[in-house]
Order: C-alpha cells, then structure tokens, then sequence
C-alpha cells in the first residue's frame, strides 16, 4: 500500500465486487417474476381455475413441474455455455458442443422408435439418459487422457455428428408417421406435459452438474492468460478438464433428457452478461445460471400467451430468439474490426 | 532457495529441443539463458518452472523434485512469466495481474502484492483499463505485473524485455536488481546479450538444444563464445560503464 498511496485498484475491486451483487440481486428478482408469472398463467390467462382442490392439483402437479424445469434447464444450459466458453475461451461454445445434447436427443428417439416410451411412462426421459451417458464415455474415450481442449472440441464435434446422423435413421425408419411427428415434436423442447417424475428424475443431476461446474471459476480465471500460465498459478488442468466434462454431462443430459433441445441459451446468456461481470469468466458462471433460467422461463411463458392451445414448441422460440442475435453478433464484431 | 536443472532432456514432438542440459539459479542471483533462436531457451525455461514433462534427468527445488511437486505449491514457489502474451478476454489490468495471487491462500498480503506489481511496472493509471486497448508494450508490463504479484522466491521470465520500450526495460532490469537484492532469484531468457552482460551474475549458452558455455556472464558473453554461438563477429565494450555488445558482420 505504501507504494501507491491513493490506490484506484483498490476501488475497482470494490465497485465490481458490488456489482455483482447487484447483478445477482437483479437477476434473482426477474427469476422470481418469470416464475411467479409461469405458475400463474394456465389455458385461460393469468389466474388459477376455480375451486380449491382444483386449483392446488393444477399448481402442483401440472404448473410446478413446468416451471421449476424451466428454471433448472434454462439454469443448465446458461452455466454450461458460460463454463464451455471460459475453458475453451471461445465465445461461440454452446452446452451441445461436447455432444452430450445429440446422445440423449438419439436416447430418446430411440425409446419413442422402439416403443418403450409408450409402454413405460418415463422411457423417454430415461432412454435420453442413457444416451447422454454413453456419448459422454465416448466423447472422454475419443479425447483421449492429457487432451487439450481442441481434441475435447473434435471429439465432442465427431461425436454430435454421429448422433445426429444416427437421429436421423430412427427418424427415417419410423415405423409409423405418428412416430416420426412424436420425435420431431420431441426434439423442438418442450416443458409442456412434464409431471413432477420428471422433476425428480431431472433436478438431482442437474443440480450436481451446475455445484461441479461452478467450482471451476478460478481456474477458468486462469486460462484467461493460457494453459501454461494457468498451470503455473496452481491450476491442475486434469481435474479441471474432468469437471468440466462431468458436470456438462450431467447439467445438459438431464436437461436434454426431459425437455429435448433447447438451443441458444447456453450461448446467448452468457453474450449478454459477459460485459456485466467485467468479462471475467469465472464471474460470469452463476449470474449465467440464473440469465438461462429466466431466459427459458420467460420464453414458455411468452409462448404460451401466443399460444395458448400449445402447439409452438419452446426449442422453437428459443431459436427464433437465438438467431437474430447471432446475426447481431456478426454485425457487432464487423463493427468493431472496422473500428 | 536453490534450484537446478540435472542433465535434463526434453522431447516435443520428434525433436529433441534440450540435451543433458545443466543449469542453476542461486539465491540472490540474476540468471540469463542466451542462444540462437531455436537453441531451446524457452524450453530450458518452461522445464525448470515444472511446466514440462522431461525424457530425462531432474529438476530439484531445494532438495524436491518439481515434478512431484503439487502445483500450486511450485506456484507459491515459482513465478514464471511464458513469452506468449495472448490474454484471451478483455480483463480490467488490475484484475490480470491479481490472477497472480491464486496459488495464495487470500489474504491481506493479496491488496499489497498487486498495488507493489502495478506500481513496480508503472501501470497505476491503467488499472482499470481492459487489457485489449492496450499497446504491446503495457500489454508485457501488465503481464510481468502478473508474475509480480505472485512473489515467488524464483521468477522465470522468458524474453520479458521483448516489445519493452527502453525506459521500460531499464527499469525493468533495476527491478530484477532489487528483487536480487530482497533474496530472490531471477531467470530469464534473453535475446539482447548486452543485457545480461548489464545485469545478470551469471549465463547460461545454449545452442542446438546443448549448453555451449556457462558460468560468470563475463566469461561466457566474450566475442569467441557469441561468434560461436550466433555465427557473428561480436564486438564488445563499454561506454559510461555500460556494456555494449555490436554485431559486426555474419561469419561464413
């Protein structure tokens, strides 16, 4: 302190420390708003329907459900972007880049292809597990052990491009067009008709994969100076790599899983809170997790006002969201490579 | 605080980049590693801060080997500063220079170490400044800044006075000199020999991956060493006390 009398450093810290408490503040009040919203609005509008038994069985067995997986994906997919794009330090990574999203995408359309999902209520979420799990030992087997996040980034490309092509076999085998509408209604996203199994099913690995990937935040801090210099600020980039693909594993297969694919979250929350958290990645991590939660809760609710009889698919607002700002993002970096 | 490199290979790819090299850094001492580019300094560096794996021999950090070593305890020991200056988002300077302090337990020491780093290499007025609006040069200060404020014992910097302009370099140097002086070790890689001539005890020549020379830096920076590391006719001498070293022409 002695070396610098009227330390502005110090100031910095402080103002930034506060804004993220401000961040949070304001970012947990729009969650408790589009929450409150999602629980509130049913069919008929804003209200809950007449009659108390009635109306504690639709709050609790049909809107709850819904909003809480709303909040849990939607919290998913904005942490693992943020995380993805702090350790591959690309701001284009997304939650489906690792291809954990296109095994449980196939998991599920094959339990639909084969029947089971049919027969056994909870085949489909289950079915999208197994495959979220599997493309996630494939993807670690193909990576291979001292991987650098480039292998990580082709393992996990080489791997989508499999499911997706594997997808669209079952889809074109389909063994009848009900099938083949059921997938496809599947795999837009969707958190209409999800019961409280689902949460429980969902919530726990969900849960477990974003607590693993916030532990990362120093060390997405490091590797903001490079590998070697993370390693040589004590960053064990084994272990970091480990809970990275660990908890993307959990946090976006389970999400998958029950909901289908939801696209753009993950990479467009954390592009609009980057600037908030003074571009530090390992600050933007847990105001990502509560930006994705609003962002999902907000476009089910916004969807269901457009339409209430629920034929728009929520993978399909998010994706109507998602693609002008991609074409923002292209007009922005033009912008500031002209500048 | 003693550390040394034992009859150290290395291999990247299919090449072998370092030969049975030997080298050491003693308390209170400036050490610089010069050669031709490709003689593997960088290398010999990044191994004996235990960033790379060795095909054989050891480096010791008083009496351990570093590669057992957990790294955030080599961070607390061993500050080295990569000559790779991409810092991949636009961090506030302050903020990248305390990522120095994260081998360290927090504490109060955290707020003194990077306002001492920031002041040491004349950044005060960029604190708050995103690294991306920064020229090359304050860009190398910030990132030695860094190394700084991790107060090792040892620091390992690899061509930190590249892009410096030449108050800053000066200064730089002086500063090596007062950490010298504190107790602490400095390694660095160089390509300007006059400067170590200038400013460290002692160097270490490397060419093709094999130590040439090594020893006091006046017995190892001498025209007949240099011409035959760098294929230069080398003239040495002094003006005001300050070593000049001039490349006079290519020997062929």
């Amino acid at each position: 302190m002695s070396v610098l009398p009227d330390v502005p450093q110090k100031n910095l810290v402080e103002v930034l420390a506060q804004r993220q408490g401000l961040l949070l503040g304001l970012l947990s009040i729009l969650v408790a708003i589009a929450f409150g919203l999602s629980l509130m609005l049913g069919p008929e509008g804003f209200g809950l329907p007449g009659g108390p038994g009635m109306a504690q069985l639709v709050l609790l067995e049909i809107r709850l459900p819904r909003a809480i997986l709303g909040l849990l994906v939607g919290g998913a997919l904005g942490l693992t972007g943020a995380a993805l794009q702090g350790y591959l330090r690309n701001p284009l990574a997304e939650p489906g880049l690792l291809g954990m999203a296109g095994g449980a995408s196939l998991g599920a359309v094959i339990s639909i292809h084969t029947g089971l999902a049919a027969l056994v209520p909870l085949a489909l979420p289950l079915g999208g597990l197994a495959g979220a799990i599997v493309a996630t030992l494939a993807v670690v087997l193909l990576a291979g052990q001292r991987s650098s996040p480039v292998t990580l980034i082709l393992a996990g490309v080489a791997l989508s491009s499999v499911a997706g092509a594997l997808t669209s076999l079952v889809l074109n085998l389909a063994p009848n067009p009900f099938a083949s509408v059921e997938m496809l209604y599947w795999m837009m996203g969707s958190l209409s008709d999800r019961s409280l199994e689902h949460v429980w099913i969902a919530a726990p690995l969900i849960i477990a994969g974003c607590a693993i990937l916030l532990t990362t935040a120093r060390g997405l801090d490091a590797l903001t100076l490079g590998e070697v210099a993370a390693v040589n600020l004590g960053i064990e980039l084994g272990s970091m790599r480990s809970r990275i693909v660990l908890g993307a594993a959990l946090a976006v297969g389970a999400a998958t899983a029950v909901t289908g694919a939801i696209g753009f979250v993950g990479l467009v929350v954390p592009h609009l809170l980057r600037p908030l958290v003074a571009h530090e990645p390992g600050r933007l991590l847990l105001p990502s997790a509560l930006g994705g939660g609003v962002l999902v809760l907000a476009a089910d609710v916004g969807l269901r006002l457009i339409s209430p009889a629920g034929d728009l698919k929520l993978g399909v607002v998010t994706a109507l969201i998602g693609a002008p700002f991609f074409l923002w993002l292209v007009l922005a970096t033009r912008r500031e490579l002209q500048a | 605080m003693m550390l040394s490199a034992q009859n150290i290979s290395v291999r990247l790819g299919r090449r072998d980049v370092l030969k049975g090299v030997d080298a050491a850094i003693g308390k209170g001492k400036i050490v610089a590693v010069i050669g031709p580019n490709g003689a593997g300094k960088s290398t010999l560096l990044r191994a004996m801060a235990g960033l790379l794996p060795l095909q054989e021999g050891r480096v010791i950090l008083d009496g351990h080997d570093v590669a057992m070593m957990p790294s955030h305890e080599l961070g607390r020991q061993i500050a080295y500063l990569p000559q790779d200056r991409t810092v991949h988002w636009p961090v506030a300077v302050e903020r990248v220079v305390r990522l120095g302090r994260l081998p360290h337990v927090p504490s109060a020491r955290d707020d003194e170490a990077v306002a001492s780093a920031l002041a040491a290499m004349d950044l005060g007025a960029l604190a708050s400044r995103p690294v991306t609006e920064l020229s090359g040069g304050e860009l190398a200060r910030v990132l030695q800044a860094r190394a700084l404020a991790q107060e090792a014992p040892i620091l390992i910097a690899d061509e930190p006075a590249a892009g410096l302009d030449m108050a800053h370099v000066l200064s730089l140097f002086e500063h090596f000199k007062r950490l010298s002086e504190e107790g602490r070790s400095v390694l660095v890689a160089l390509h300007d020999v006059a400067l170590a001539l200038r400013f460290c005890d002692k160097t270490v020549l490397l060419k093709d991956g094999s130590v040439l020379a090594a020893g006091a830096t006046k017995d190892v920076v001498t025209p007949e060493e240099i011409g035959r590391a760098f294929g230069v006719e080398a003239r040495i001498a002094t003006l005001d006390h300050v070593p000049i070293v001039l490349a006079a022409r290519t020997l062929t």
